[in-house]
């Protein structure tokens, strides 16, 4: 039986969205991004239990019976729990991503970070800072300011803004030399798909910050972020092609063009599972990424979801959708901009170890 | 400033009988209609800046029709240049490397004009369009 989920639809003309820290992140149309409070806008859920699993996942919720549950938020009702003030844009984003209190954006102009304070849950605006000035497909932060791009023939650039000596804010920048579209960065491991098959860029571990940081901390972590990451073509034991890779926590999927899909461990590269069933390749596959209730596979004009049941349909040229794998609040969200409105699926989960043999469980997160 | 005109040449190269390969594209369409849309595209101002460089769509039936092939891909976006001489000519692209990818002032004037849809323009954007 596949997973239950309760669905939120929050009427608005956007293109893209982002949860993060009880924040949600609305890219509109008329490029702007609002944010708004995620807990005001459940406010009207008198369920207790509902409310909490929709604030977190962590706190569990299982579905009683074939009781289902939609929940419709209009724009009136999503504009009353507004919070700050709304950040205009040059032009509609490429992607979108929020980490280490920090809003990326990526445009045709490139990639721009904005502070966000945890503190005040608002964008602060005469922060924004730009990281690379050219065109930007797909963008992938992690810890210590550091953000990935897949800028295209371009390559893959790691940028890591910093302070001088003066306190102003200067930016480094690395080039890799990977012609790619789509890059997504877990732990020290980068993940890029390209035209010529797909790479781990592995990076050095950055040390813990200490309480009290000194000198000798900051130079040996700026040294570390500019050392060229170890770089390893992904082999296919199989005679198929490979036509997408993705990572779920430690584990690496490889979808084959026959349809199959292997497992692999990220540490020993290894293939660890047989595939138990072959996937209907019908069109080109876009995007592939694993949530806690399983995988979301971009295929052609349509979004489907792989379990350990099998393939479902989600929704038919969506907008854009996003699953948030390093949100252990959030693991189980599925969104998906529509036309004219956006829908949150929040799958249901039992306990800690619950997740699909193509998803993520909550032990297995990798936050940075 | 609009870029400025004095002729439009058809390029042999992307017409039949010759073939797409690795780095030219063919046009599908009647020679009329290559020339139709970069009057179009002039007409409505579809180019950025100083780029010298218009865009063009076909559209039919609410949807975008096919204008040409490459290689790989059935192709739906034409491309128009200018030499120094001012003469104009035009190819299909496929949106995927940023050169090919028409910019947001354009994309949104199709868009504003329901020439394509939401998804359409963030597809092309993200270099994900594919019919």
């Amino acid at each position: 039986m596949n997973r239950k989920y309760i669905s939120i639809k929050i009427e608005g003309d956007f293109i893209d969205s982002f949860i993060y820290s009880g924040i949600l992140f609305l890219v509109s149309a008329n490029s702007q991004i609002s944010i708004y409070n995620w807990k005001g806008l459940l406010s009207n859920i008198s369920d207790k239990c509902l409310y909490n699993f929709l604030k977190d996942c962590r706190n569990g919720l299982n579905l009683v019976g074939d009781e289902y549950q939609e929940i419709y938020i209009e724009a009136k009702q999503l504009k009353e729990h507004k919070s700050g003030e709304t950040l205009p844009l040059k032009a509609w984003t490429t992607d979108i991503y929020v980490y280490s209190n920090r809003l990326y954006i990526a445009d045709e102009n490139g990639v721009y970070t904005v502070n966000f304070d945890y503190d005040s849950k608002m964008l602060v605006q005469n922060t924004q800072f730009q990281l690379w000035d050219k065109y930007a497909y797909k963008i992938s932060p992690n810890d210590n300011f550091r953000v990935a791009i897949a800028a295209g023939s371009n390559g893959i650039i790691t940028a890591f803004p910093r302070f001088d000596k003066s306190s102003q804010q200067i930016n480094e920048i690395k080039t890799i030399e990977i012609n790619s579209y789509d890059c997504e960065w877990i732990g020290n491991n980068l993940i890029t798909n390209s035209q010529d098959g797909c790479y781990v860029l592995v990076f050095a571990e950055l040390p813990e910050k200490p309480s009290k940081p000194n000198k000798e901390y900051y130079t040996n972590v700026n040294r570390l972020k500019q050392q060229t990451p170890e770089r390893i073509k992904i082999d296919n034991d199989s005679q198929a092609s490979i036509i997408y890779y993705w990572m779920a926590g430690r584990k690496l999927f490889s979808l084959l063009k026959n349809g199959e899909v292997i497992e692999k461990d990220i540490n020993v590269l290894q293939d660890i599972k047989t595939p138990s069933f072959k996937l209907q390749i019908s069109s080109r596959v876009l995007a592939v990424r694993s949530a806690l209730f399983g995988a979301v596979i971009e295929m052609g004009d349509n979004l489907l979801s792989l379990t350990e049941n099998g393939v479902d349909s989600i929704s038919h040229r969506p907008v854009s959708w996003r699953v948030f794998p390093r949100a252990k609040n959030y693991l189980n969200h599925l969104h998906i901009v529509e036309n004219d409105y956006l829908a949150i699926r929040a799958y249901f989960v039992s306990d800690e170890d619950d997740s699909d043999n193509y998803g993520i469980s909550l032990n297995e997160v990798i936050e940075k | 400033m609009v870029p400025e005109f004095s002729s439009y040449k058809i390029s042999p190269k992307h017409r039949v009988p010759n073939k797409p390969s690795k780095a030219v594209s063919v046009w599908t369409v009647s020679k009329w209609d290559e020339v139709q849309l970069f009057v179009t595209a002039y007409d409505k101002n579809w180019w950025y800046e100083d780029d010298q460089i218009l865009w063009a769509i076909m559209v039919k039936d609410s949807k975008m029709s096919k204008i040409g092939e490459d290689l790989n891909n059935d192709l739906y976006i034409a491309k128009y240049r200018c030499d120094s001489n001012l003469e104009w000519h035009g190819y299909p692209v496929h949106p995927k490397e940023v050169q090919d990818i028409p910019p947001h002032k354009v994309l949104k004037e199709w868009y504003d004009n329901n020439l394509i849809s939401k998804r359409d323009k963030c597809k092309i954007q993200k270099g994900q369009f594919f019919v």
